[in-house]
């Protein structure tokens, strides 16, 4: 339950901060998350996964309203990629950029 | 073992290593997300669902209301769009309506605009980098640099004022562009848009101007003449088209000039001195390949000429079903998504209401209507560009050439290449002499000359025009556009049609032929003058009641024998669409629209019953037979099921390889050349030499030409009873992105008609076709219907950026909307531009 709020959380800081900064926010955002709020070892796991439900959750809320179907097929075709494989990659790039600055931004000792 | 208290700290396990190795992870993809990697763009910019290709989707409708500012607006100006995306543009003053085309043409086409301006320019490896050194090199050479910068120098008046009035509003647009609006191209490649300026859309002309109106006529002879003789090449790249259905009425109907062909001569010996010295490096020629689909293409080449071109034909009140004058156009050029062609409206009350269609970057309509009249081009394939051979004083590093008996100096151009960062990737220095850019081809230094880059007015001259209320005003308005030249087809209300070819077109001294390398050493050799508009091929109402020109010889050499040009494409879409409107004296616009795109072949009206005739001679042959049944039962158009027509373009390629296999590869005449050939049975040029054994006469080479045709398509497609002939399954167009992305692309599209028809493109992946089809009535109230092969909008992410290719596909057009005032106009989105 609580890796569920965790995760709930850090998607509603990402998907703030990249509307804020960009997608470079996010290593930034994860490494602070892990520095001042938790240390605990799943906390990349958490970060990745909030990560990309925070863009997951800027995707579907565009989606509603403009033709994200569109941009997948045609910008995903660029990369030589289906559609959903695009969304993916999408999701995949900001989880293990979230997740390994989090694992990075861990320090070697805890309290 | 010491107890742990809780306030100790304690190394976690894997504590370092994970560290590092996470730390090494999120460096490698903070720099793919930066920087990218090989082919891989940077994946951040790209990725970002905020400001990322994903926010395209924000930008990909047009909003319902929208405001912008730009500076030098005289008043308030109103864009309003049209269930369509067309822009009408309601504007105080025609220096406004350019600032809000330069605005709305920038918002739905930018990365389109910058990238062309470039290829015009020479200036693409500042966004594409180092692989798009040779097209620029290439570009510069021609000294299209120089030019635009002169041009733009000497442009004054309303031309002037409209070229800075665009410049004005792309760059207010570029100064409102947010971040998420970016055009994804930009976030592909890294870069950012320039800003725009009267030079970029110079650049823009100049690059039109390099696709219509470049041509190696003079080259293309002298090899011919190296290989066969002075004599033969007269005749395989003739002063005159061998069939004369020419834009100006001469006879009434198609007349097929008597000419001989001579059998192949030893070659010629100063031809082949001459070519030996000036033939291109291969690296040359590959310098023309441009990553722009059409760009460097070189024009008119022999084995393109039947499958592109442009037609536009006018039919008078007298043969008209509604008693209005009709007017039709399509120009034919290479096919590209975004399109070549962006449809606007522009009204400025009392001055000019004008509709039609525009080249992103240009401050103009160029081809439309407005409430008196209606227009449509095409490109004049008059020979505009000649060489000189210089005799220079240094041919490692000439400071001088030759000119009657004195050595005068060559003006030097320094060329720098710069890549994205700003860092210089090469230098050249481009020499100039009087007659224009030198280029060291083999041992020589021919130096070029070419109208288009010494034109101007042709902007000042289309405004003009678009205010004329009458035909003969609109072509007055005319006699000032220079380059390219184009075959200029003018219908009004008032029930007149009229054509002209108009445009610079260059005297030359002596023989007065320009399809012949001249020597430079003396100015004798050089152009004396300019041909007066008075003796520019022209029509007016015509006792046959109709117009059309298709890039034919534009007159009879019977009318005017003067050289304007050589190597004409053959008139086989000119005698199509007279032969239809000759054969309708109650024409309605649903019949312009449908001859559009009809399948009709004249080439294979020609050449079948030849084939047929042919296979006649050996009834052995069943095979053959069976081939020549087919083509027979043929009624020669290129339907979506036509079996017969993959049949005949497969033969025709059989029966070139056979027919010149005298000549060098690279040269080959045009299909034309065979007419007097079919009737000359025994000419030697029959004789296919590879074979040393026999001499072929005409029928052994279309009877084998036949065969080897079907066994091709046999062995490509199966047996014909296996529907894998079929022309909707072998012929296909490929419309690519500008940058040729294939996801952004319309690739495989099967459309009826083929080589030479009305509607012409290759028979199986070519990108070339009709680019603009507009069918206008000049009845009380003036109505037009059009389309093109894409859509108003760049952005790949809306509904705008390939929506009218069903239409264009199945040959329909869209009415236009061109309601007198802006109330009457159904708007679905307001753009109002204010000053600041």
């Amino acid at each position: 339950m609580r890796g569920a709020l965790a995760v709930g959380m850090f998607a509603l800081c990402a998907a703030a901060a990249t509307a804020v900064g960009g997608w470079w926010t996010i290593p930034v955002v994860a490494a602070v998350w892990m520095r001042v709020l938790s240390r605990d070892a799943a906390t990349a796991a958490i970060c990745g996964i909030g990560a990309a439900s925070g863009w997951a959750l800027l995707l579907a809320w565009d989606a509603a309203h403009e033709p994200l179907d569109t941009v997948a097929r045609r910008v995903g075709g660029v990369f030589h990629l289906p559609g959903w494989a695009f969304v993916g990659l999408t999701l995949l790039f900001v989880a293990l950029l979230a997740a390994t600055a989090a694992a990075a931004a861990r320090s070697g000792r805890v309290p | 073992m010491p107890s742990r208290s809780s306030s100790e700290t304690t190394p976690l396990p894997r504590s370092r290593p994970t560290r590092l190795a996470a730390a090494a992870a999120l460096g490698a993809l903070l720099w793919l997300g930066a920087r990218g990697a090989g082919p891989i763009p940077p994946l951040g910019p790209v990725l970002d669902p905020v400001r990322g290709a994903w926010a395209l989707a924000a930008s990909a409708g047009l909003p319902a209301q929208t405001e912008a500012r730009i500076r030098g607006l005289s008043s308030d100006t109103r864009v309003l769009y049209d269930d369509r995306a067309v822009p009408h543009i309601f504007a105080a003053s025609e220096t406004d309506a350019w600032r809000a085309l330069g605005y709305v043409t920038a918002r739905d086409r930018l990365f389109q605009l910058d990238l062309q301006a470039r290829a015009g320019g020479g200036t693409l490896t500042e966004l594409l980098g180092a692989q798009a050194l040779r097209a620029d090199r290439a570009t510069r050479a021609l000294g299209m640099g120089r030019a635009a910068e002169r041009i733009v120098a000497a442009a004054t008046g309303d031309e002037r004022q409209s070229l800075e009035a665009y410049a004005a509003g792309v760059n207010a647009y570029l100064d409102a562009m947010t971040l998420r609006e970016l055009p994804l191209e930009y976030r592909l490649l890294d870069r950012r848009p320039a800003r725009w300026s009267p030079l970029r859309s110079v650049q823009v002309i100049l690059r039109m101007q390099h696709t219509l109106t470049r041509n190696d006529v003079d080259l293309e002879h002298l090899r011919a003449a190296a290989a066969v003789g002075e004599a033969a090449a007269d005749a395989l790249f003739p002063l005159h088209s061998p069939i004369q259905e020419p834009i100006q009425p001469s006879t009434g109907e198609p007349r097929q000039v008597p000419v001989t062909v001579p059998p192949p001569g030893a070659p010629d010996s100063a031809a082949t001195v001459a070519l030996a010295e000036v033939e291109p490096e291969p690296e040359a020629e590959a310098g023309l390949v441009s990553p722009l689909a059409d760009a460097g293409r070189p024009h008119r080449a022999a084995s393109d000429g039947d499958a592109l071109g442009s037609n536009n034909w006018a039919v008078a009140p007298a043969r008209t079903r509604a008693g209005a004058a009709l007017l039709a156009g399509d120009p034919h050029l290479d096919l590209t998504l975004p399109s070549v062609w962006y449809e606007a409206r522009i009204q400025v009350p009392g001055v000019v209401d004008a509709y039609g269609v525009t080249i992103p970057g240009l401050p103009a309509i160029l081809l439309g209507f407005n409430r008196d009249l209606a227009w449509s081009f095409t490109n004049s394939e008059a020979d505009l560009m000649d060489r000189w051979i210089e005799r220079v004083d240094d041919p490692a590093r000439p400071s001088r050439y030759l000119l009657d008996g004195t050595w005068v100096p060559i003006v030097p151009r320094l060329e720098a290449y710069l890549g994205p960062g700003g860092d210089t990737l090469a230098l050249d220095t481009v020499r100039f002499s009087h007659r224009g850019p030198m280029r060291r081809l083999g041992a020589r230094w021919l130096s070029t000359r070419w109208t288009a880059l010494e034109s101007s007015g042709a902007l000042g001259a289309i405004h003009r025009a678009a205010r004329a209320r009458s035909a003969s005003a609109w072509l007055d308005a005319m006699t000032t556009w220079g380059s390219p030249p184009q075959n200029l087809l003018v219908a009004d209300r008032g029930g007149t049609i009229a054509v002209r070819t108009t445009g610079r077109f260059p005297i030359r001294a002596g023989a007065g032929r320009g399809d012949r390398v001249h020597d430079g050493t003396t100015r004798a050799s050089d152009w004396i003058g300019d041909w007066a508009a008075s003796e520019w091929p022209q029509s007016t109402n015509p006792a046959q009641g109709f117009l059309a020109s298709a890039n034919q010889e534009p007159q009879d050499p019977r009318d005017q024998p003067r050289y304007l040009g050589a190597n004409w494409p053959a008139p086989w879409r000119a005698l199509r669409i007279n032969h239809l409107l000759r054969g309708d004296s109650a024409v309605t616009a649903e019949t312009m629209r449908r001859w559009q795109t009809d399948p009709g072949s004249a080439r294979a009206e020609h050449y079948v019953p030849y084939l047929v005739r042919a296979a006649r001679t050996r009834p052995a042959d069943t095979t053959l037979a069976h081939a020549a049944s087919l083509l027979a039962a043929w009624d020669r158009r290129y339907t979506l099921a036509s079996e017969a027509a993959t049949l005949f373009e497969a033969v025709m390629p059989e029966v070139t390889a056979r027919m010149w296999d005298e000549l060098p590869a690279e040269i080959l005449p045009g299909t034309g050349v065979f007419l007097p050939l079919l009737d000359d049975p025994d000419n030697v040029w029959w004789d296919d030499r590879r074979t040393r054994d026999r001499v072929e006469r005409r029928d052994d080479v279309l009877s084998d030409a036949l065969r080897a045709g079907y066994a091709a398509t046999v062995r490509a497609h199966g047996p014909p009873e296996t529907g894998g002939w079929r022309w909707s399954r072998v012929h296909h167009i490929d419309i690519d992105h500008v940058l040729g992305l294939p996801s952004l692309s319309a690739q495989g599209i099967s459309t009826s008609g083929g080589p030479s028809t009305i509607s012409p493109s290759s028979t199986t992946g070519g990108g070339e076709g009709s680019s603009w089809r507009m069918v206008v009535e000049l009845g009380p109230t003036v109505r037009g219907w059009g389309t093109y092969p894409g859509g108003q909008s760049g952005n790949p992410a809306s509904s705008r950026y390939d929506d009218r290719l069903g239409t264009w596909m199945r040959g329909e057009l869209s009415e236009l909307r061109f309601p007198p005032t802006a109330a009457e106009l159904r708007a679905s989105s307001v753009l109002l531009l204010r000053r600041p």
